[in-house]
């Protein structure tokens, strides 16, 4: 059951209904039930199962640790402890909640890995004659389960925070459940904190009629974005790129719909489900910040998919910034701008790397991961030496000019990195650079050529005046919050406006032929 | 506090950092700034920031770095 479903509007309108039926104190009971049925219909009964013994997993474990640290704070506090003894005190306990986490951890990113990586391992294994039954009836078993690097991230994210002192262990399981398999949450997250989402799922949750609207306006905002424009964009990018090949103004026409393409689908997803959870008075994280306006690449990483990228920073650049093996690095590099730099880059790359693997585990996600591992590094790296340009060529960083160049700029670097994973292999890659150069046919863009890959005229000029819509809406949001601008608004205004957004999704909504509203981009992750 | 001061200031130009609060939650400082503070820090004061002190109410302004880089040597 896709989010951009018919069903899903149901199944959320039932739920809503039955939520706010219930009593204030069982209404994450309804929460709870509703997710877990979510997860039987979406990903299917056989993956409950994984996130269970994960999130348990790491619940007991995270449990045994927040006692261990209590029990520390307890010995503490007595009096009469030397410098030495409260040393050797904070020794005893982390070393045993040492032990607890990475048991704890070992369960939880092991079934990650497993699922993620072990059809590698069965693509051979079906090849040998002796090994081939077993290893097919074992790949059935080894499918990802809906949402695993999702509440993998979240639960580990927990355990860490418990771990690190930074928050209490939770001590209702089923609690700590609906953390991890909340519904608007689980199929591509955000990947959210439990300092933050277990908190708002513990609030008394009331009916506000005015928190309810909003909710339904950000939905809207959503389906427009996915069903309007990123629909009908799939339709003409995978028509390029599964097809035979093209000239390069087709290639590059489809690089800028493939970025707008996976913009509009994944943020758009985002809007839909922060959307419901605000029907239920739950707030989920933003992950988007209108990341085509940032003026450098670690901005834009701030503002795209920002809930994988603070989790990225806390869990994997500043355990390894302040680890051991780091210091020893910092220490044998000294203190010269080449020893800095390197300080600085081993653990951006690092960290790109991984965010790389857990993109995908293929050659294109590595080279992904360390084409922004660079582009970061260099941006940060070299940021001074950029500004005594900018200085010595008299550029004004401020005015509109240097910030749409800036801007621009941003939209190439994300086309680059989509262009290595989109065209499906580092082979077509290169083949659609070396087209672009080599074969342009620039004319192919204005004499009608463009119709040929499954979209109307009609579509086309639709594509780009909602491209307009969405830059707009964005310099807006950039300024105001136009919800809030709207709420104070009479209210024949206010539904005027509701019905035109209503009525723009469904009659310009694309639904045809190749419309599969289960393909929303970042479920596969 | 004037040495923590004195590093703040050599990380990013143009900001007051005796007067500025929140300069991590509102991003005047990005993690990549924060790995060079945590160097700084840890040559100038003689200390070592572990894991537990990741924390952007650590890191906030110059008075809460001041206070951690003193809860660190004592501890």
């Amino acid at each position: 059951m896709s989010v951009a479903s018919l069903n899903f509007l149901l199944y959320l309108l039932v739920t809503v209904v039955v939520f706010y039926i219930c009593p204030v104190r069982f209404r994450w009971v309804i929460l709870l039930i509703s997710s877990v049925a979510f997860y039987v219909i979406a990903g299917g009964a056989q993956f409950l199962p994984y996130i269970i013994l994960t999130s348990f997993a790491i619940w007991i474990f995270a449990y045994f640790i927040g006692r261990q640290n209590e029990a520390l704070a307890k010995e503490l506090s007595a009096e009469g402890l030397t410098k030495e003894d409260k040393k050797a005190l904070k020794a005893k306990y982390k070393s045993r909640s040492r032990i607890l986490l990475i048991l704890a951890l070992v369960i939880g990113i092991g079934i990650l890995c497993v699922t993620k990586f072990s059809h590698y391992l069965m693509d051979y294994l079906v090849t040998l004659p002796e090994c081939a039954d077993g290893a097919a009836s074992a790949a059935m078993w080894l499918i990802m389960p809906l949402g695993i690097s999702y509440y993998t991230f979240s639960t580990v994210g927990y355990i860490l925070d418990v771990y690190w002192k930074r928050c209490e262990h939770e001590r209702n399981f089923l609690r700590f459940f609906l953390y991890a398999i909340y519904f608007p949450h689980i199929v591509q997250g955000p990947i959210s904190r439990y300092r933050l989402l277990g908190q708002e799922l513990k609030k008394e949750l009331r009916f506000d009629y005015a928190r309810v609207v909003s909710g339904v306006q950000l939905m809207i905002w959503g389906f427009f974005k996915k069903l309007v424009i990123a629909d009908r964009l799939h339709i003409f990018v995978s028509n390029v790129y599964d097809g035979a090949p093209h000239p390069g103004s087709i290639f590059l026409i489809t690089i800028l719909f493939d970025a707008m393409m996976i913009y509009t689908d994944f943020s758009g997803y985002m809007d839909i489900v922060r959307g419901a959870s605000q029907i239920f008075g739950v707030e989920l994280e933003p992950n988007f910040n209108h990341p085509f306006f940032s003026k450098s690449v670690p901005e834009f990483w701030r503002r795209w998919h920002m809930s994988l990228g603070s989790w990225f920073k806390d869990y994997v650049y500043y355990p390894l910034t302040v680890s051991r093996w780091m210091k020893a690095v910092n220490k044998k590099t000294g203190k010269k701008p080449f020893g800095r730099f390197v300080t600085l880059a081993i653990p951006v790359l690092i960290t790109w790397f991984l965010t790389g693997l857990w993109h995908g585990t293929g050659l294109p996600y590595i080279c992904w991961g360390i084409y922004y591992g660079v582009l970061i590094t260099l941006s940060v790296g070299f940021a001074r030496g950029y500004e005594a340009m900018n200085r010595a060529l008299h550029i004004n960083a401020e005015s509109f000019s240097f910030k749409l160049f800036r801007m621009i700029r941003i939209f190439f670097v994300f086309m680059g990195g989509r262009l290595l994973t989109s065209p499906g292999g580092l082979e077509n890659t290169w083949l659609v650079i070396k087209t672009v150069f080599t074969d342009f046919q620039g004319w192919q863009l204005f004499d009608g050529s463009l119709t040929y890959y499954g979209l109307a005229a009609y579509d086309l000029v639709l594509l780009f005046i909602c491209f307009f819509v969405v830059w707009a809406v964005s310099m807006m949001q950039e300024r105001f919050s136009i919800r809030e601008r709207l709420a104070n608004q009479n209210i024949i205004f206010r539904w005027v406006v509701m019905y035109l957004a209503i009525f723009a999704v469904i009659i310009f909504g694309e639904y045809g032929v190749g419309y599969d509203p289960a393909a929303f981009i970042y479920m596969q992750y | 506090m004037d040495k923590i001061i004195e590093i703040l200031s050599s990380l990013k130009t143009g900001v007051d950092f005796e007067t500025a609060e929140n300069i991590v939650t509102n991003k005047i400082l990005d993690s990549i700034d924060i790995a060079s503070l945590i160097t700084a820090l840890e040559d100038e004061f003689d200390i070592e920031i572990s894991m537990e002190y990741m924390d952007n109410k650590n890191f906030d302004s110059a008075q809460a770095i001041w206070e951690m880089v003193q809860e660190l040597q004592e501890a």
